[in-house]
Parts: structure tokens; C-alpha cells; sequence
């Protein structure tokens, strides 16, 4: 039996386990063609590999793609975690996240108004370097901060972390005296569903609304 | 039993002391520490409760194979009379608890593998940080759903 016809039988294997094709595949430096052990009916495929290389016809061939070489083991993924997406969908990310920070902030911005001696600064500053970001060499865009006065305290809003398994993006609500995370709980693509992170067990997720807010802005140690 | 109360309470905690942290820090090299910092406290707290669920799941099967072992007829256990769970892979227990294919064993072979393994054997870059409250109510849904 080839390489060709082990990984064929073995995304066959993976099809009827998964009910779908694996999205990457990961082979070893053992499974590189040698040229000089082609079988007979293997000469037109390697001509084929000479024509358009090595990586598109094995993804004709199986129509998955080959995410690396150097695994120790074969291996076949329904996901293909930190290797999901392009520069420009990780671009498109982060223009999603900036626009759902400005729509939160604008909310802010209207609840505060109602608000006693209350002093709304809106700054920016420099996202956080994230995985996804280095991998594909896309730089740091500037993100909006919002912070809220009220006498001596102080309430601020500071975009954390975009890339976060089981939220989409993270915000650290720093008050005087107590320390809370802000997830925004929607899908990609869907409109925001900001909770804030509780320690209690009866609510664990506070759906984040204006009264909220005002319990925040009102909290003492 | 998984206490996903007290696991909850530990992790917001331990998460506001590090985003607080996180927030405080004055240069750009000590925010992505701090942020660092906070995503190892969620990648731990994530394999406590990917720890359990195994366990969950190492009970589950140990029942299901005691109970087709003990079937009266013999047609019907000896396919399980040599089963020793022991012996079995992670996944292979799943797959005895769930159909290979379908919603519960899809997902939790995402998060054996591109979790669960890839955090243990050290691509910690890889798996990012993960909000626990949403991915611990998803696990004890799975284990409700895994029984024998």
C-alpha cells in the first residue's frame, strides 16, 4: 500500500467517523514522495506534481489541504484552530470588534448622560498583539477606551482580548474597588450580547443593560 | 460531582485579580504579561474541568461495560466479556457513549484534541485564552449527554 492509497483510506475512515471531510491535514517527513519508489501507475501523478506541485495535487486528490510536514504522526482535524482564516479575515475581525466597542460606547455614553456630576473621557490606544495577529502579521489597530468620572471614582472600559474561546471579545471594567469582565456572547456576524461576569452562583452572566451600568457607577467597597 | 459553582466563584476571582493586573500595568510589554498570565489561568482551569468530565466519562464506560457483561445471554456479552476500560482510548469511550459523527462526539473530539491535548503537550499560544463560564456550562452539558 502507498502513502497515496494509506491517507485516502484513512480520510475515508475520518469521513464515516466525523460525517465530514477534515478540514487540514497534518503528515510527517516519511510521507514526502520519493520519486525513485513510483509504482507504475503512479508516473502520470508525479509528472502532475512536477506540473503544479506538491501541495495542490494532494489537495485534488483528497480535497484536503495539508496544514504542515513535520508532524510526528499523521493526523486529520474537523477544525484547524490557530491556522482558521487570512490576513484579511483577521483584518475583518478587528474592524467587526472596533465597530461593536463604538456601539457599546455610544450606549455608554447615553446612559451616563442622565447621570449626576458624571465626566465621560473617550480615548484610544493600541490593541493587544494576539495570536491570530502574529500569525498572519497583521498589525494592532488603535481600539476605543471609554472611562467614566464620578467625584473621586472612577470607572473604565478597556478592550482586553478579541479572541477568546466561548465569547466574542473581552473588556476589563475597572472601577475603584472591584474588577469585572464584559463578554460579548454573540456569534461572529450577529449583534452583541454584552454580559458582565458575576461570581455569583445564581447569576454567573448579568445581561449588561443601563440599570447595570448604574449599579456600577454607583458601587462603594 | 463537579462542583461548577465553586469552580465558577474561584475563577472570577483569580480572573479579576489578573485583569485587574492587567489593567493597571504601564507598558505595553507588561500588559501582554499580565495578559499571558490571565490566559494560563484559563487554560488551567480549563483541563480541571476537562479532567473531571474524563472522569465523568471513565465511570460512565466502567458502568456501561460492567452492565453488557452481565447481559444473560451469552450472544449478546461476548463481545464484552475481554473489554477492559482501561485499555480503551479517550476517544474510543466517547464513541461508547456517543454516536461517532453526531453533535456530542464531533465536539468533543474539538476539544480533546485542539484543547484538551494541544494545552497539555505545551501549544498553549495556540488555544488562546477561553472564557470558562461558557465553556464549563458546554461541558456539563456534554456530560449529561455521555452516559452510559
Amino acid at each position: 500500500m502507498t502513502v497515496i492509497d494509506e491517507i485516502a483510506e484513512e480520510i475515508a475512515e475520518f469521513e464515516a467517523d466525523h460525517g465530514r471531510k477534515p478540514v487540514r491535514m497534518w503528515l510527517t517527513k516519511r510521507d514526502k514522495f520519493d520519486v525513485a519508489k513510483l509504482k507504475r501507475n503512479e508516473f502520470s501523478m508525479a509528472g502532475t506534481v512536477m506540473q503544479k506541485g506538491v501541495e495542490r495535487t494532494v489537495k485534488e486528490l483528497f480535497g484536503v489541504p495539508i496544514a504542515s510536514w513535520d508532524a510526528a504522526q499523521r493526523e486529520y482535524r474537523l477544525s484547524d484552530g490557530e491556522t482558521a482564516g487570512t490576513a484579511a479575515s483577521v483584518k475583518a475581525r478587528i474592524d467587526d470588534w472596533v465597530k461593536r466597542l463604538n456601539a457599546l460606547f455610544e450606549s455608554l455614553d447615553e446612559w451616563t448622560a442622565g447621570v449626576a456630576e458624571a465626566r465621560v473621557e473617550r480615548n484610544h490606544m493600541q490593541q493587544q498583539i494576539e495570536g491570530l495577529m502574529e500569525q498572519f502579521s497583521v498589525k494592532a489597530q488603535s481600539v476605543p477606551i471609554f472611562t467614566v468620572f464620578i467625584g473621586k471614582n472612577r470607572i473604565a472600559f478597556v478592550p482586553s482580548a478579541l479572541w477568546i474561546s466561548g465569547a466574542n471579545g473581552r473588556v476589563n471594567v475597572t472601577t475603584n474597588y472591584r474588577q469585572y469582565a464584559l463578554v460579548d456572547l454573540s456569534q461572529v456576524g450577529k449583534p452583541s450580547d454584552w454580559k458582565l461576569v458575576l461570581a455569583s452562583p445564581r447569576t454567573q452572566l448579568a445581561p449588561f443593560n443601563k440599570e447595570l451600568f448604574l449599579k456600577i457607577l454607583a458601587e462603594r467597597a | 460531582m463537579i462542583d461548577y459553582n465553586e469552580i465558577h466563584r474561584a475563577y472570577v476571582e483569580s480572573d479579576a485579580y489578573l485583569g485587574r493586573k492587567e489593567a493597571d500595568a504601564r507598558t505595553p510589554g507588561s500588559k501582554t504579561r499580565w495578559a499571558r498570565a490571565r490566559m494560563f489561568n484559563d487554560q488551567a482551569y480549563f483541563l480541571m474541568l476537562f479532567a473531571q468530565l474524563e472522569q465523568h466519562i471513565n465511570v460512565q464506560v466502567a458502568k456501561l461495560i460492567d452492565r453488557k457483561k452481565a447481559l444473560p445471554r451469552w450472544q449478546d456479552r461476548r463481545l464484552w466479556q475481554e473489554a477492559k476500560s482501561d485499555r480503551i482510548s479517550f476517544m474510543q469511550k466517547v464513541a461508547l457513549l456517543s454516536e461517532k459523527g453526531q453533535t456530542t462526539y464531533n465536539r468533543m473530539d474539538t476539544l480533546y484534541h485542539d484543547f484538551r491535548c494541544a494545552i497539555a503537550h505545551g501549544n498553549t499560544a495556540a488555544v488562546g485564552p477561553i472564557f470558562i463560564p461558557t465553556v464549563a456550562a458546554e461541558l456539563k452539558g456534554l456530560a449529561a449527554a455521555l452516559r452510559a
